[in-house]
């Protein structure tokens, strides 16, 4: 286990810029997350850290050794495929201790280790059968086993859990936390899935057209976006655009076509007077106002509700509000009334200013 | 897994009927009558012409002869044309496709034609010897025609184009991500492919090998042109046999023999894969 240091990582195909500028610092023992579309780069910037892809410019370091000109056999890396890519011609056991016989380690050790794995993964007893034999889901744990079953230095996942349906999907995630936090193992993994991200990471990287547009807790990510397209990306979001008008106790005042609002400033953001901003806001953190006096110091709005959407337990309802600007509201169905014609209201703080 | 590569082997198997079955059912009934002379047969069916092959020491040998030839062609035909197919099946700039569509076409090419082309290279002051003479690596002009060897060059000639074909599809069947997960997982790129290319392929392998080798056993021009007459296998013996001594009924034997140790060679081949699980077990 080390920490994984990307320095200034470029990738060009010819004209075609893979990944743009990449600088990553991961700690020891942290399970980092690339999110982002498909395009745009994580799959390019994963096989450059395990050395399938050599960068165009830039440095790739684990621990304190750079490993840029490495191959891939001498990195000491784990890796977990979309595929799985367990050998079909090798039974279980020997999949699992592939990388224990290419190191040679010593047969007793071998069994001894891949009996641990194999309780580790929850599939006692399948030593003698072949991949083909398996569930995908059961593949998965074994290609994990194999990926760390020779301790590695790093290990990386590209879109593990892609190829499973839904509820295995989310078993998975469960599993694959639990073994984190167990093992502790420096973790690159890639998905194009935010909800995955969000519960395995302890941070996550946005990856958008070749860059990492911000680098944060998943919390963050989601409560904090610093750009349009992290905000759009992780979940439904609102926006409304103005120009900074000044500040007032602590928060931005903002004019927008609705008014007169007040939001949270962003602790690294820094604007000029006067410059055009854009303020966004989850969907579950606006309400609908039914009193005046229950409007405390909330940013309100008067709009007419277009449409509604019941997803189960809660409605999603679209409220055209002035400036063209429809508003999603996320609500519990009983706060909704059969009026077209609604107040709604956010507190401040859930306003998030973000750079245009 | 097992199972699905040895039915594949019903493929070379139906080929080889139908090209030997087919076309010399005639000559199979043929085989039990003994010769009159001047291409007349005895009425009666015996088994005179098999006894008179198997017993006699020249018809012996150059069974031998055919199958040590067209063993030989098909294992140095698998060794040259594996790894092209492979680069071929891996390779993802465009050359890919004009490279297979060389191969292709030379593939379907007649015989006569790339044999002469042969013939012209390895001549006694053809390219070959002269580079060879010139470099002083041999004293005098190294002679292919007429010799067990150049029949073995004229077969893998004959059928270098269809085993990279072959072998292109066997190479395609191993996804590169499994490749890449024994890279990672520490094996440097001879043990890739000693324990991960080669034991997935090796089925395959072994169906391309046979194909190739009954292709070789019924080689009929290959054997003529380089063997210039002097090296004798099957296919050529029963040309001689039915154009100079007119023996229609030894012409069916020594076709029904080469059928059958054809035959018998690919029912061993199915067997030997069936009992080997391909693939190296480590853990016990
Ligand atoms: N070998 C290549 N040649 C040219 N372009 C490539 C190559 N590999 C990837 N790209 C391009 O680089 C971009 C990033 O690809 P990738 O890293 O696979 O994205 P992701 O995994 O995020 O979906 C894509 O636009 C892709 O078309
Ligand atoms: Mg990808």
């Amino acid at each position: 286990m080390s920490e994984l240091k990307l320095e200034g990582v470029v990738k060009r195909y010819g004209q075609v810029v893979a990944v743009e500028r990449v600088d990553l610092h991961i700690h020891e023992g942290e399970f980092l997350t690339l999110l982002g579309p498909s395009g745009c780069g994580k799959t390019t910037t994963l096989r450059m850290i395990a050395g399938f892809i050599d960068p165009t410019e830039g440095r790739i370091l684990i621990g304190a050794e750079d490993v840029t000109g490495l191959p891939p056999q001498k990195r000491d890396i784990g890796m977990v495929f979309q595929d799985y890519a367990l050998f079909p011609h090798l039974t279980i056991a020997d999949n699992i201790a592939f990388s224990l016989v290419e190191r040679r380690v010593p047969t007793a050790d071998r069994r001894k280790r891949i009996g641990e794995l194999l309780d580790l993964i929850r599939l006692p007893g399948v030593e003698e059968r072949y991949p083909s034999e398996l569930s995908g889901g059961q593949q998965q744990r074994v290609a994990l086993a194999r990926a760390i079953a020779h301790p590695p230095r790093v290990l990386l996942m590209d879109e593990p859990l892609g190829a499973l349906d839904l509820k295995l999907r989310e078993a998975m995630q469960e599993e694959l936390r639990a073994l984190q936090d167990k093992l502790q193992i420096t973790t690159v993994y890639v998905t194009h899935d935010q909800g995955e991200a969000m519960s395995l990471s302890d941070r996550i990287a946005v990856m958008n057209a070749g860059r990492i547009e911000q680098l944060d807790t998943p919390s963050n990510i989601y409560g904090a976006p610093r750009t349009e397209f992290v905000a759009n990306f992780v979940g439904k979001i609102n926006f409304l655009r103005g120009t900074l008008s000044g500040q007032q106790d602590g928060f931005a005042l903002i004019d927008t076509p609705v008014g007169r609002i007040r939001a949270r400033m962003a602790a690294s953001a820094s604007f000029g007077s006067d410059s055009r901003v854009t303020v966004s806001i989850r969907p579950e953190n606006l309400r609908v106002i039914h009193r005046a006096e229950d409007a405390g110091d909330m940013n309100t709005v008067a709009g007419r509700i277009v449409s509604r959407l019941f997803t189960g337990n809660l409605s999603h309802v679209r409220v055209a509000v002035p400036g063209e600007v429809e508003l999603l509201v996320e609500m519990r169905p009983s706060d909704l009334s059969d009026a077209a014609e609604v107040t709604i209201g956010w507190r401040p703080e859930h306003g998030v200013l973000i750079t245009n | 897994m097992n199972t699905r590569w040895s039915l594949f082997l019903v493929v070379p198997l139906a080929v080889s009927l139908v090209l030997l079955v087919a076309s010399q059912s005639v000559f199979l009934e043929s085989s039990l009558h003994a010769d009159l002379g001047f291409g007349r047969m005895a009425p009666a069916w015996s088994l005179h012409n098999y006894i008179r092959v198997l017993t006699d020491d020249f018809y012996l040998r150059v069974l031998w002869l055919t199958v040590m030839v067209s063993g030989i062609a098909a294992v140095l035909t698998i060794v040259v044309g594996f790894p092209i197919a492979y680069v071929l099946a891996r390779m993802r700039s465009r050359w890919a496709g004009v490279l297979m569509l060389g191969i292709l076409l030379s593939t379907f090419v007649t015989i006569v034609i790339k044999i002469f082309g042969l013939i012209v290279i390895f001549n006694a002051d053809g390219p070959v010897n002269r580079l060879l003479l010139g470099a002083g690596i041999v004293a005098k002009p190294i002679n292919l025609i007429g010799t067990p060897a150049g029949v073995v060059v004229g077969l893998m000639y004959f059928t270098i184009g269809f085993a990279v074909l072959l072998m292109y599809a066997v190479a395609r069947t191993v996804p590169r991500s499994v490749e890449e997960a024994a890279e990672i997982h520490g094996a440097s790129r001879r043990r890739v492919f000693l324990r991960v290319i080669l034991p997935i392929c090796l089925p395959g392998i072994a169906v391309g090998f046979l194909t190739v080798f009954n292709m070789c056993m019924g080689a009929f021009t290959s054997a003529a042109l380089l063997g210039g007459g002097r090296v004798l296998t099957l296919p050529v013996l029963i040309q001689r046999t039915i154009l100079f001594e007119v023996k229609y009924g030894m012409a069916g034997t020594i076709s029904a023999i080469l059928l059958f140790s054809v035959l018998l060679i690919n029912l061993f081949g199915i067997f030997v894969l069936r009992r080997f699980r391909i693939g190296r077990r480590v853990v016990a």
